[in-house]
């Protein structure tokens, strides 16, 4: 059976662990990047289907590629989830009205409510 | 991703502002759109720190401003825009507008600024006109940027360029001045946008820094992906899309003859006359619209100002300059260029001009309709006050008054008894002031002999005659192909009129965009034509082109041209594009 494919992006090793543990064991193909720049190029190579995206980072920030990604239409069917520990409205205002991310989640998550999240925007 | 080994080539086209060749791989930009914000209005509880949230916001746009301002403070053109910009930022009746909307309606700056942009968007779009129009980009400019900082997320916009490695052709829907001011122009190969027009401010932008650009070029945001391969012809206002390997070597030999005539901005000899390599003189004149254009045109060498758009004086105003005013005007020109003539167009009105202050005349078919002097003599008052102007002004300089879109004789007579009129008025001698014509409509071409006796000097505008000739609108691009300006029947037309002229010992000159390009400048010169006036950058390229050719030479291409078939045959003649 084919495995859907997450590409976890953030700076922060411990929640790139936490996630790559708990989609890998729920039947995720996983790819980690730890910064923007890093994505971009493991998506070129092989675009995943879901990205969870920090927006705090250094070099290339999650805005940054959140738009990238958004501006080349063969990338249009990926979805993707913003994550922060910001929270605020203006966060989810940017996020879903100007950057066109799909889901917000805040930090600290639960990571059963990530994987609702990742199930409920593979499967409507 | 997999490129396709063998992409059909197409063709698109567009208005030349910049004129080059590029050739290269497309970066196709698209902006951060904050429209969205308009719908999205939080609640706000402190509006007070919200405010204060705005203000704070505008001291670090200020700060960004100054930097955009410090990395295009050597080009004056370009930091005068930054300058009125930065004046925008603290425009105090569009910030008072933005916070009581605040106060009133407790709500987030962003919803309140937002929906203040488009109130401003919706005063300017009722006036359909260019200069107002620009003056609303800036303003967009302005608070667009503010909002981004509002959000913290003005480096996401700030130079997309910097992440590319290769050296771009920069692709558009539209953009705005400070979406090029920080580019890295190393990486600029030239600049394709599907809006826009030569009057903007990105237009001044990209013609300062002599980036190869063409605007209005329909779909082209939509059409072009990034790492396209294009083309850009940006003399011709053509964009070759995925072209064959002969189409790149051509282009890329066009580009180093090109280079080689701008080159001839180097000139040293700039102040000296334009002469033909067998000694027949030239007069390049300047085409210009403000004190600063002819500034420009006497450094790039003109011999005179071959037409003074005075509409765009007229348009850079809120309400209509008063006699002493635009008298103000003319004798700031005068003590510019000395004792060079200076050939006043009376306001060319009409059409696709109007001033934000008239209302526009409603008509079916505005090409055809009430322009130029049929314009000005349905406003008297303008007329005149603008006559009284230039009549005054005379004695300053040489002055020479043109009539736009004559199609009659007695257009002529009655402009001639109101300057007449004027100079009785004025007491000023009437023999100061020469009065010529606009021949622009091929019934004024085709009977030009009717006019000999009654005027000064003839002024051709080719554009507007190429576009009266072949029924081709000259600002449908969809047209572009209709219009052949290069075509025998248009060469011949001005050969008549030339000759006829040149007969009668009547100054003639050519001011469209033919007298622009240093290839169509020689042909010209070849029909008989000693005074050709053009846009103040075009002068050294075209002084470079006749002073390196004699006119026994620029003779036999014309008139073998003269005896073509058809615009193909002429351009192979001039070897002025590469050929599929």
């Amino acid at each position: 059976m084919h495995n859907h494919s997450v590409l976890i992006v953030d700076d922060d090793p411990n929640i790139v662990e936490l996630l790559h543990v708990n989609l890998l064991a729920a039947g995720y193909t996983v790819a980690t990047a730890i910064d923007g720049r890093d994505a971009q190029e493991k998506i070129r190579e092989n675009p995943p289907e879901i990205i969870v995206l920090d927006v705090m980072m250094p070099e290339m920030d999650g805005w940054e590629l959140c738009k990238w990604v958004r501006d080349d239409p063969e990338l249009t069917p990926i979805k993707i989830v913003m994550l922060t520990a910001k929270g605020s409205e203006k966060d989810r205002m940017i996020g879903r009205e100007i950057f066109g991310a799909d889901e917000y989640l805040t930090k600290p998550f639960d990571i059963d409510e990530m994987k609702s999240v990742v199930e409920r925007l593979l499967h409507g | 991703m997999v490129e396709l080994p063998n992409k059909k080539a197409y063709e698109l086209s567009g208005d030349p502002v910049c004129g080059g060749f590029a050739v290269g791989g497309a970066f196709l930009f698209k902006p951060i759109n904050l429209m969205a914000l308009e719908k999205v209005k939080l609640p706000v509880e402190d509006t007070i720190k919200e405010i204060a949230r705005l203000d704070e916001t505008i001291a670090k746009t200020a700060s960004q401003m100054e930097q955009i301002l410090r990395h295009v403070e050597h080009d004056k053109n370009v930091s005068d825009i930054f300058q009125v910009q930065l004046k925008l930022l603290t425009d105090s009746s569009i910030l008072r507008d933005i916070k009581s909307v605040v106060h009133e309606q407790k709500t987030n700056i962003e919803f309140a600024l937002s929906n203040q942009i488009k109130v401003i968007e919706e005063k300017f779009h009722s006036i359909n006109d260019e200069v107002m129009r620009t003056r609303f980009l800036d303003i967009q400019d302005v608070y667009y940027r503010i909002l981004r900082n509002l959000l913290e997320i003005e480096h996401v916009r700030s130079n997309p360029l910097k992440r590319v490695k290769e050296p771009v052709i920069f692709v558009a829907e539209k953009l705005l001045p400070s979406d090029i001011a920080l580019l890295d122009f190393d990486k600029l190969l030239g600049i394709i946008m599907e809006e826009g027009s030569a009057l903007s401010h990105v237009a001044i932008i990209t013609r300062s820094l002599g980036i190869p650009t063409i605007m209005n070029i329909p779909g082209v945001g939509s059409l072009v992906r990034t790492g396209d391969t294009l083309i850009v012809d940006a003399v011709e206002g053509k964009v070759i899309v995925h072209p064959s390997q002969i189409d790149k070597d051509a282009y890329k030999k066009a580009r180093v003859l090109f280079a080689t005539r701008v080159s001839g901005r180097k000139d040293k000899s700039k102040t000296s006359p334009c002469k033909t390599i067998d000694g027949v003189r030239i007069d390049l004149e300047a085409n210009v619209g403000s004190i600063k254009e002819a500034e420009e045109a006497i450094q790039a060498g003109a011999s005179g100002i071959g037409l003074v758009r005075s509409e765009l004086f007229y348009m850079s105003r809120p309400r209509p300059p008063t006699i002493e005013e635009e008298y103000g005007f003319y004798a700031a020109l005068a003590s510019i260029v000395k004792k060079r003539p200076i050939t006043v167009r009376l306001l060319d009105l009409g059409a696709d001009k109007y001033l934000p202050f008239l209302e526009p005349i409603k008509e079916q078919n505005p090409q055809l309709g009430v322009r130029g002097i049929r314009y000005l003599f349905k406003n008297p008052e303008l007329f005149h006050r603008q006559l009284q102007s230039i009549v005054r002004a005379a004695p300053l300089g040489t002055f020479k008054i043109l009539i736009p879109f004559v199609t009659s004789m007695s257009d002529v007579e009655r402009t001639l008894e109101a300057i007449d009129g004027m100079c009785r008025l004025e007491n000023v001698e009437r023999g100061l002031v020469r009065v010529g014509i606009m021949v622009e409509v091929p019934s004024t071409a085709l009977s030009i002999g009717a006019f000999m006796d009654t005027i000064d000097f003839i002024n051709i505008g080719t554009n507007d005659l190429v576009q009266y000739v072949f029924a081709a609108g000259r600002e449908d691009g969809n047209l572009a192909h209709y219009r052949q300006s290069l075509h025998p029947i248009i060469i011949k037309m001005i050969a008549d009129v030339v000759t006829s002229a040149n007969r009668q010992a009547k100054e003639v000159s050519v001011c469209g965009e033919m007298a622009s390009d240093p290839l169509f400048a020689t042909l010209l010169v070849g029909l008989g034509v000693r005074r050709l006036s053009m846009q103040p950058g075009s002068i050294p390229p075209v002084r470079a082109a006749i002073t390196g050719a004699s006119c026994e030479a620029m003779k036999a291409v014309s008139k073998k041209a003269l005896r073509a078939q058809d615009q193909e045959q002429v351009i192979a003649m001039l070897g002025a594009r590469p050929q599929k």
